[in-house]
């Protein structure tokens, strides 16, 4: 099937529904972006996604689109409860991989010059890398089970975090429905020792220094400040999710078969939401979320360890808060609107963050005004920024992109980087990195991925969230 | 049949993820060696695993050829990431359209032996491959890394 693509707006671009598609499909994206046929893979994508029974709106890809499998990285769709399905993957493998920033009173100046010691600290009390786990953190069934339920409640409820409320953590940092039973005993195996670790690939855990505010009430709103240091979290739910992922997969192609649904891919396999097989992903899903919530309010707690006790800092001087928590690889029935109407839809972000506009009865009181936080990772050597929803998200059910997106395999990005001595180079613009595997680093260097920049701006011009921050990396800690 | 050590494989370049591409002359043979491929990408020296150590048999089913290897090369991934074991030999002992058995010989990981170098998430289920022609059989795989 040939497709066309029609350029509607300045960061639009239309798939009109032919074919199998049961939508159009609508690709956020600048003309650069979109330049040398780089949307068209994705775009094949896209239109597989919308072929999906029950999709509604838009099948839709924001400007940080990368060919995945299946549903497409940078990618929502939206599926009526009744007529729809869910479908493993367009959520991802790493289920709930996701950012968690948190702000503080320290200016730039106090903390350069200590840059190394709380690099160094930040290193040794979160483990990454392969196969990282931590020993100390040995969870019993039943404690797993209250991970699993809890989300990020279950770590503050034992003093892991730093304090705030959570009602600045997406969903409040646990989803209700999560069914700990629906685990395989090999997906608990694999979570259990992986609690409070951050991994390897994109993960990292970055000390970062606001660099410039481009909209000061909503940047006030959240902290945020020129010279202010940050520290965000990039991270998700380990093996538990890959192996949720997994397992489901196999029990959805048996169901597509079963209830006769199309697969233009099998990576699409999918089952109606209101059926057991479908209840029962959402269940395990919910629950390997949760984990990732717990994860990352784990990893927040050693940085506010590692400030007190090896940096010396007690809470008055650090003023550590957290700004928000997004995931950005997650599905979940949220209520949207939909051609003036509003409607309880399967929300399936892969790639994508939720981007609450101004006013949204889910933000919380300080947000209000100003909208929801998004957090957009960039790449190491480059920046990342903050964002704020607004009310033209409502077009994306809500959605804003994620991140930069890469743009060379890691195959080709290892020998693009060569024999290069990638921490020197880093050093040299003022980046500690502190990495457990030379080859993740190789892959990792700014040249594999998009410049986010650009993905934030058409993000921007396309009205789904506005800039609020950008933030320049001090420290990189990678796995 | 037995596959031990490195395998001969190309891999594909794919921008997030990294795909296997596997000839063989018989059927068997394409499954050992994929086995053998995951093990060489997970590991800096797959060759490090001492092959005789440890024993494990496995039973895999799926509803086709292709999603079959899907299943085989996460089971793989599961043992390896619950149980932290790392293998080096694989011999397939019965294979059908729909279900493997296999016996996979390894060790304990060690890290002051062996090093993950790549971490894999999963196999996946697109462009995915296994076919025959005359001169034998073709295997694709795309993992998740």
């Amino acid at each position: 099937m040939q497709l066309r693509i029609e350029r509607i707006g300045r960061y639009r671009w239309r798939l009109p529904a032919a074919g199998s598609m049961r939508v159009d499909g609508l690709i956020y994206a600048s003309e650069d972006l979109a330049q040398g046929g780089a949307i068209e893979e994705p775009a094949r994508q896209v239109a597989n996604v919308a072929s999906l029974p029950g999709i509604v709106g838009h099948a839709i890809a924001m400007p940080d689109i990368h060919w995945g499998y299946g549903f497409p990285i940078g990618g929502v769709a939206a599926f009526d409860l009744d007529e729809g399905v869910v479908s493993p993957g367009g959520v991802g493998y790493d289920i709930n991989c996701g950012v968690r920033m948190l702000a503080t009173q320290l200016e730039v100046d106090q903390v350069s010059p200590r840059i190394q010691d709380l690099a160094e600290a930040l290193y040794r009390r979160v483990p990454a890398g392969l196969g990282s786990a931590r020993s100390d953190l040995k969870l019993s069934e039943k404690e797993l089970d209250r991970v699993l339920t809890e989300g990020a409640g279950w770590a503050s409820a034992r003093g892991y975090g730093v304090g705030d409320d959570q009602e600045r953590l997406e969903e409040h940092g646990c989803l209700e429905g999560a069914v700990p039973d629906h685990l395989s005993p090999r997906t608990r195996e694999r979570g259990r020792g992986q609690l409070g670790t951050l991994g390897s690939g994109n993960h990292f855990l970055e000390v970062q220094v606001v660099d410039e505010v481009f909209d000061a009430p909503a940047a006030d709103a959240m902290g945020l400040a020129t010279g202010r240091i940050v520290v965000t979290i990039h991270s998700g739910s380990r093996g538990l999710g890959y192996q949720v992922c997994d397992d489901f997969l196999k029990v959805m192609l048996g169901a597509a078969r079963k209830y006769g649904v199309e697969l233009p891919d099998r990576q699409l396999c999918c089952a109606p939401i209101g059926s057991p097989e479908g209840q029962r992903y959402l269940g395990a899903m919910y629950a390997a979320a949760n984990f990732a919530f717990a994860n990352r309010q784990l990893m927040a707690h050693q940085v506010r360890l590692a400030l007190e006790e090896e940096l010396g800092w007690p809470p008055g001087r650090h003023g550590l808060s957290t700004v928000y928590d997004v995931c950005h690889n997650i599905a979940k029935i949220e209520r949207r609107r939909v051609e003036g109407q509003e409607r309880e839809l399967c929300v399936h972000r892969k790639g994508a963050t939720r981007a609450l506009a101004p006013g949204d009865p889910e933000l919380p009181p300080v947000y209000r005004d100003v909208g929801q936080p998004v957090l957009i990772p960039g790449d190491m050597g480059r920046y990342s920024f903050v964002l704020a929803g607004r009310a033209g998200s409502e077009e994306a059910f809500c959605s804003s992109c994620h991140g930069a997106g890469r743009q060379m395999s890691r195959s080709a990005a290892r020998k693009a980087a060569g024999k290069r001595d990638v921490t020197s180079e880093l050093a040299s613009s003022g980046i500690i990195l502190r990495a457990t595997g030379r080859r993740t680093v190789l892959e990792e260097v700014s040249e594999a991925y998009k410049d986010v920049a650009d993905v934030v701006g058409a993000v921007d011009g396309a009205g789904l969230a506005g800039r609020v921050a950008r933030l320049r990396p001090l420290a990189v800690i990678k796995g | 049949m037995t596959t031990t050590g490195r395998p001969v494989y190309r891999q594909l370049d794919h921008t997030a993820d990294l795909g296997l591409l596997v000839r063989a002359p018989s059927a068997e043979l394409l499954f050992e060696r994929m086995a053998a491929a995951l093990f060489d990408v997970m590991l800096a020296d797959m060759e490090a695993v001492d092959s005789a150590a440890r024993s494990r048999d496995v039973v895999v089913e799926a509803s086709d050829r292709e999603t079959l290897l899907v299943a085989w090369l996460n089971e793989l991934i599961g043992i390896a990431a619950s149980e932290e074991l790392v293998f080096s030999r694989f011999e397939v002992t019965g294979l059908a359209v729909d279900r493997l058995s296999a016996r996979m010989g390894g060790e304990p990981f060690d890290p002051a032996r062996h090093r993950y170098e790549t971490e894999v998430k999963a196999a996946t289920y697109h462009y995915l491959l296994v076919s025959e022609d005359e001169d034998g059989w073709s295997g694709r795989v795309i993992l998740d890394v």
